[in-house]
């Protein structure tokens, strides 16, 4: 089968003198033509919304463009220069940190979520749909009730440990280095896990029930039925949502931005934070860009390893 | 007569109306008749809101002056960072629009700015001249004009030092040891040394004190690895580990003044507006019935064994030059920047917006509290971040990196020796600068 482009066919039709509409009723007529006019939207909404901005920060990374200009190319001279920064490198090894850390706990929570919601017989749509609300409401605001509840002197969190007698002084949440990253990464955990848990929970109300019946007569007990027959069939459910969520792990923002703004001491600073500081507030557009662009190969690392293991256990 | 329906004057009407319409769209301008005058300004909300009302009440008034059309948009000063580089990126947007905080944008807009040297020269006599001129000239020109600065006294708590048996301190070894005595009444000193303005003007006022500082004269050779910075660094790891509470590593440019006007703090280094909510919404002493307004005292930013100074963000307004409305924009600034104006304006903000005009620091605003007396002195002492070296689109990266808070923070906590931690700032520093004068 011959693929006929549009511009050819309307080539034609202006030599055969057909109507505009005409040739184009007959081009839709045409399974391939119409498929191509339908592809052709998603197509183009693609092109200028992700490949262009994309192609245009890929430019910025290799070039020294700053706010309002478009720079001239200085090769890989913004990454030497990142990897040169005492800054980036903390950068680097605390987006690391967090998103391993925000993803084992989504995981491991979400799982634990997912299996309880699955076991709700009352008011299941209500609890369901209240589990969502984290991931619903604005990061930013919801963020800013995180920070209130950690904030280094009138801690709400504070207060409720120290009249339960749990603590005798103020945990210093924020302001300690580690205790600090230890809240970014609760907060996005907090805001990630309703999209483990209900994902998670589509996955198991698939798998059916016979599976279990069977395991059960064979002798299985809670445990084993998870590990031998829920682990294995949410499989690739699991790692499609590992994958989505490392992916907007990696890249978030907000959270951090409202509670620590990349301190103390630049020790929860992200990739996204650090380039908005460098890209935006001091206009180095390029040196920005290339902060970001250091998460491209670490995602498509992850994205391939990840898409390998779904296929692998799609066809077992 | 006519021809297939046409009369000669419909055909004259029609052919002008067209010729007409071709001509609007060749020179892409609304004929005059049709013109609406519009002038949009993007500026941020102040402390002291009043401000921001008369503003609005000048912009109005202006504009029905001159029948243009205003528009005042009032943004938190924290999105402003954003706004200014989209719309330099789009070169569109407003036609004024607030810079700062800090001169820095005048080197990093350089391009974008329009000229204001001819609005600078106007308004300065009328007004007693500009402070330190030379400070806000940018490679040479006006690009911007230095608007109003929160000059950074220190607010103390009068029942407290009465209570450890001290008076109103002076140097910043007094305010060690009233901190170090507050804190063990549970009543500590308070700046921010995370990341935020506020720890970016104090710790630069401890280090100019001290003798030291972060660039040259010259505005490129790195100073800050210097025995004045050492001994700077140890002074403030006292003052963090004696006289503060860990807290302030996570500080935002608000949390002193909740932290005094919760009763906590026994001093902090801010502009008064801390002061001017207490005293707005009658925040009472923790524990009894007395205004906390009424047991606040503003001394002068601290001397050290060097120097007395201090900085604060230098609030600047400019001009796009991809503006259609320059002229205009222009005219408004005169309009705002006559004495009569910039009095009221003064006046509505209680004092907390000092133009960087001579005569406004004699305002009468100063006098009519005495919690203000030492405003004008702080202001005197005042230098831009960069001080002595000049304001660049470098050392405005600096702030905006916070090198100079988690410098100290990293010593002051014991995550690095003083060495360490200037050698860190030095490298980070050399970086920016040098990074920036490749472009050049």
């Amino acid at each position: 089968m011959r693929l006929e482009t549009l511009n050819e066919g309307a080539a034609k039709t202006a030599v055969r003198g057909e109507t505009p509409t005409r040739w184009l009723s007959r081009a839709l007529a045409s399974d391939t033509s119409a498929a191509y006019a339908f592809v052709a939207p998603a197509f183009f909404l693609l092109l200028f919304l992700v490949a262009y901005p994309f192609v245009l920060s890929l430019w910025f990374s290799l070039s020294d463009a700053r706010v309002g200009e478009t720079g001239s190319f200085v090769g890989l001279d913004n990454f030497r220069r990142l990897l040169g920064s005492s800054i980036f490198i903390q950068t680097l090894q605390n987006s690391m940190v967090f998103t391993a850390a925000a993803l084992g706990l989504k995981t491991v929570l979400g799982m634990a979520l997912a299996l309880l919601l699955f076991r709700v017989a009352r008011f299941k749509r209500l609890i369901r749909g209240a589990v969502l609300l984290p991931f619903i409401v604005p990061t930013a605001l919801s963020t800013l009730v995180w920070w209130w509840m950690f904030e280094p002197m009138y801690s709400v969190v504070n207060w409720t440990l120290k009249g339960l007698h749990i603590v005798n002084h103020d945990i210093p949440w924020l302001p300690d280095p580690y205790l600090a990253m230890c809240t970014v990464v609760l907060v996005n955990t907090w805001r990630g896990l309703p999209f483990f848990a209900i994902t998670l929970l589509a996955g198991l109300v698939s798998i059916p029930r016979e599976l279990y019946e069977a395991a059960e007569s064979d002798g299985a007990g809670p445990v084993g039925r998870f590990w031998h027959v829920t682990l294995p069939l949410l499989q690739p459910v699991l790692a499609v949502v590992i994958l989505f969520s490392a992916i907007f792990t990696l890249a978030d923002f907000n959270i951090v931005y409202v509670l620590t703004k990349g301190g103390p001491m630049n020790m929860t600073h992200l990739f996204a934070t650090y380039s908005f500081a460098l890209g935006l507030q001091s206009g180095q557009v390029g040196q920005g860009a290339a902060v970001s662009l250091f998460l491209f190969p670490i995602l498509l690392a992850v994205v391939f390893v990840q898409l390998r293991l779904v296929r692998q256990s799609t066809t077992l | 007569m006519t021809s297939r329906g046409v009369s000669r004057r419909q055909f004259l009407r029609t052919s002008a109306g067209a010729a007409g319409v071709a001509g609007i769209l060749a020179s892409g301008r609304a004929p005059a008749t049709a013109q609406t005058r519009e002038l949009s300004f993007l500026t941020v909300a102040s402390f002291v809101p009043d401000t921001d009302k008369e503003l609005k009440r000048q912009f109005d008034e202006w504009g029905a002056k001159n029948k243009v059309k205003v528009r005042l948009d009032i943004i938190a000063h924290l999105q402003l960072v954003t706004k200014k580089a989209s719309e330099v990126q789009a070169r569109s947007g407003h036609d004024l629009t607030a810079l700062g905080p800090g001169l820095g944008d005048a080197d990093l807009y350089y391009d974008y700015l329009a000229d204001l040297n001819d609005v600078a020269t106007d308004v300065a006599p009328k007004n007693g001249g500009w402070l330190n001129e030379h400070d806000y000239l940018i490679r040479g020109k006006w690009k911007l004009l230095p608007w109003w600065m929160p000059p950074f006294p220190m607010a103390v708590r009068t029942d407290l030092l009465e209570k450890i048996g001290e008076k109103n301190p002076d140097t910043w070894e007094d305010w060690l040891r009233i901190g170090k005595k507050g804190k063990a009444i549970g009543h500590p000193f308070g700046t921010a040394m995370g990341h935020s303005a506020d720890a970016n003007v104090t710790l630069l006022s401890i280090m100019w004190s001290y003798g030291a500082s972060y660039v040259g004269k010259d505005g490129k050779t790195i100073t800050i690895n210097s025995k004045e910075t050492r001994t700077a660094m140890d002074f403030v790891k006292r003052l963090y580990t004696e006289a503060m509470d860990p807290e302030v590593l996570a500080w935002d440019d608000a949390s002193n003044n909740r932290c005094l006007n919760a009763g906590k703090c026994i001093g902090i280094h801010n502009p008064i507006s801390a002061y001017e909510s207490a005293k707005k919404d009658k925040v009472v002493v923790p524990g009894s019935q007395r205004e906390i307004a009424e047991v606040i005292d503003h001394v002068n930013t601290p001397r050290g064994p060097v120097d007395r100074k201090t900085t604060t963000g230098y609030w600047c307004v400019g001009v796009w030059n991809f503006s259609k409305n320059v002229d205009l924009a222009k005219d408004f600034l005169r309009y705002h920047f006559q004495p009569e104006n910039l009095n009221k304006w003064v006046e509505a903000g209680h004092g907390f917006n000092m133009p960087f005009l001579a005569n406004l620091t004699k305002h009468p605003v100063y006098k009519s509290d005495k919690q203000y007396r030492h405003i004008p002195d702080v202001a005197k002492v005042t230098v831009p971040p960069s001080w002595p070296g000049p304001t660049t689109a470098a050392s405005q990266q600096v702030l905006d990196l916070y090198i100079i808070p988690d410098m100290f923070a990293q010593y002051s906590t014991g995550k690095m020796t003083a060495d360490q931690a200037i050698a860190w700032a030095e490298k980070e520093m050399q970086e920016i600068y040098a990074g920036r004068r490749r472009k050049v």
